[in-house]
């Protein structure tokens, strides 16, 4: 069956991967250190993020129908190409181990608190196992039907809260520039840079898919900074700083037709397709990275990195790696393409 | 393979039985708490029942701390306590000197709390008391919702919720709590209790225009002339001129009342006491310095003035 994608799909993984890593991860950072001015901070790093978008962009079509082990290996050499290659695929693993243990982590507290964490791992891990296998088609439909049940969350959330905003908890406002500074570099390591993975998407020759890249990107960051705006503007940062999830509390605040209340694990569940959805693309990414047969062995290779190894682990580490291994190396691929087609010019 | 597709389904559902459902007949239905300390501490929590003749009924813990009593709690009785539709929470004095930290870090700890419940204090009677009076049949309601529409009825606004209660002590180190009192078998708002760092330190007397200072309610019931006048749409603005900072306040009193300038002159004689009751207690339970912070103003030095400008204006 050959590989394709419809925009809409397309659009719906750039908005999962976009949304994927800032409940709980990045936005308990971003809150630490912007406090009042976070969703500054997101905006800021929203527009900021458009650079590693084009360069994402512009390897995804000049690799054409190459897949990306292809076109490093063309653009390297065999050699360089191969460490490259190795680099990206040993930090991926890891990266994606890290969201694992996170996911787990949120579905646990939130949801699950008496239920093992073994038992959530595997549980996650068999459709995880089962869409990657069944290709990128079916991926890209499986996130358009998630996407669509988002965007009701999304707007029964927001349609709900925005009259519960208090204009006095977003003071004082632009009090330390640096720190807004400090959290959009957090925000576009954690939430931007996964982007990457959109290089993983089949060659579609026209080029709205790119527009839908786009446009979903400035859709996707707005929904951010307007949940980054409402925590703070709704809870104040001092509320929300005491939470380990504090989007997670501020849906606590949501009753629909002040009826149904006690909805926020309902309202959450957008939170586990985001999840659910980087992983899937993730090892999907890594699979076709070297030709991965065996899925399987992939999925155990990040089970015994998750449970065993990531309890301790500082995030730090994973903040660094994503700015190394998804930022400069395709600034290099990038120059390198570049080099390389003014040389044919001029030969 | 087809059978694979259908098993790994199956498989989930049976992967998730760790989840902590329990049927409505399983569990305490928890709609209020009183916190007593007596030595040791009390806790009663009033939970629905499934009996016809009382919708619900009173059931007790007692211990050296928290943690012992709300054990105490869990283990005695063989429901597990369910706190989602907690909606109130009466303190002690004794407990509040005391410090309610720890009651909050439990009640945090609960994901299933919605945090939005009131804390009332209760002065000179135990919190147990006002439990059992808010339980009894001379409240019109009983049901879980049923306190807040009870302290609306009997125009008592100025309830704390647990949110703006942690957010101010967060903010400022220095929150405030309405206490009630029983009197003649008549539940009554008594003085505002200060918290600072949790403890209970000092007793306000000018409850409602305190409120009104904070911004924490709408409505004002005004004494003149054995008369009550309610001033409702409370509009409460601060603003900070040199060293002084002035309350603009506004509000809106019924057609039947012609003359708004005595409604005015008492109004403003309330409000200029809790200023200077505030000043006398040396707490900034006015939440001053948030305000200094706010406006990029240094909090370290004092406020030299506060003035008080009302307007109140007819409800055409």
């Amino acid at each position: 069956m050959k590989k394709s994608l419809t925009k809409l799909e397309t659009a719906s993984v750039t908005y999962f991967l976009l949304r994927a890593c800032f409940m709980g991860i990045s936005f308990k950072l971003i809150l630490n250190t912007a406090k009042q001015n976070s969703y500054l901070s997101v905006g800021l790093g929203s527009i900021l993020g458009f650079i590693p978008l084009f360069l994402y962009l512009f390897i995804l079509r000049k690799k054409k129908e190459q897949n990306l082990h292809e076109y490093i290996t063309r653009t390297f050499g065999k050699i360089i190409g191969t460490i490259i290659e190795i680099i990206f695929f040993c930090f991926t693993l890891f990266y994606l181990s890290y969201l694992y243990h996170e996911f787990t982590r949120f579905v646990q507290i939130e949801y699950l608190s008496k239920t093992p964490r073994l038992l959530i791992f595997f549980a996650f891990l068999i459709p995880l196992f089962y869409l990657v296998r069944k290709g990128i088609n079916v991926i890209g439909r499986v996130s358009l039907i998630l996407l669509y049940l988002s965007i009701i969350i999304i707007f029964i959330t927001f349609s709900n809260l925005i009259f519960q905003i208090n204009l006095s908890n977003l003071l004082p406002i632009l009090k330390s520039s640096k720190e807004i500074f400090n959290s959009a570099s957090l925000y576009i390591g954690f939430n931007i840079l996964p982007l990457f993975f959109l290089t993983v998407l089949p060659y579609q020759k026209e080029e709205h898919h790119t527009k839908f890249i786009f446009w979903t990107y400035i859709l996707g960051s707005i929904v951010l900074i307007m949940t980054a705006f409402l925590t703070i503007a709704i809870l104040g940062f001092d509320l929300a700083s005491t939470y380990t999830y504090p989007e997670f509390h501020l849906l606590k605040q949501v009753s629909v037709i002040g009826v149904l209340g006690h909805i926020e694990s309902i309202l959450a569940i957008q939170g586990i397709f985001d999840f659910f959805m980087i992983l899937t693309i993730g090892f999907y990414f890594l699979t076709t990275f070297f030709h991965f047969k065996y899925t399987i062995s992939l999925i155990f290779i990040t089970f015994f990195i998750t449970y065993f190894l990531f309890p301790n682990l500082d995030t730090s580490f994973i903040l660094k790696g994503t700015y190394l291994i998804y930022f400069i190396l395709p600034i290099i691929l990038y120059l390198v393409s570049l080099l390389k087609k003014t040389n044919k010019k001029s030969s | 393979m087809k059978k694979i597709k259908w098993f790994l389904p199956l498989m989930i559902i049976f992967l998730l039985c760790g989840c902590n459902y329990h049927e409505l007949n399983d569990i305490y239905l928890v709609s209020a708490l009183s916190l007593d300390y007596d030595n040791e501490y009390h806790i009663s929590l009033l939970v629905a029942s499934d009996d016809e003749e009382n919708s619900t009924r009173i059931i007790e813990g007692h211990g050296k701390t928290l943690e012992e009593t709300f054990f105490h709690l869990n283990t005695n009785y063989n429901k597990p306590l369910y706190l989602g539709h907690l909606n109130l929470v009466l303190i002690d004095e004794n407990a509040a000197k005391k410090g309610i930290k720890s009651l909050f870090k439990i009640i945090n700890e609960d994901n299933e709390t919605k945090k939005n419940f009131y804390l009332i204090l209760a002065q000179n009677t135990t919190a147990r008391e006002v439990l059992t009076y808010l339980s009894s049949e001379k409240v019109e309601a009983k049901e879980i919702e049923g306190f807040s529409k009870y302290l609306t009825l009997e125009n008592i606004h100025n309830q704390i919720t647990y949110n703006t209660y942690i957010k101010q002590m967060k903010e400022n180190n220095i929150s405030t709590m309405t206490s009630y009192t029983i009197k003649d078998d008549k539940l009554e708002t008594s003085n505002l209790g200060i918290f600072q760092n949790y403890h209970l330190k000092s007793w306000a007397k000018e409850t409602n225009e305190t409120m009104v200072l904070n911004g924490m309610t709408k409505e004002y019931i005004l004494s003149l002339h054995n008369q009550s006048v309610i001033i409702k749409n409370i509009h409460v603005k601060k603003k900070l001129s040199n060293d002084s900072v002035t309350f603009y306040i506004r509000g809106k009193i019924d057609s039947s009342i012609k003359d708004t300038k005595e409604v005015t002159q008492e109004f403003k004689k309330n409000i200029e006491k809790a200023i200077e009751e505030s000043k006398r207690l040396n707490l900034d339970y006015l939440r001053l310095k948030p305000f200094l912070y706010d406006r990029n103003k240094k909090t370290n030095q004092p406020v030299k003035k506060l003035n008080v400008h009302i307007n109140v204006q007819i409800d055409r």
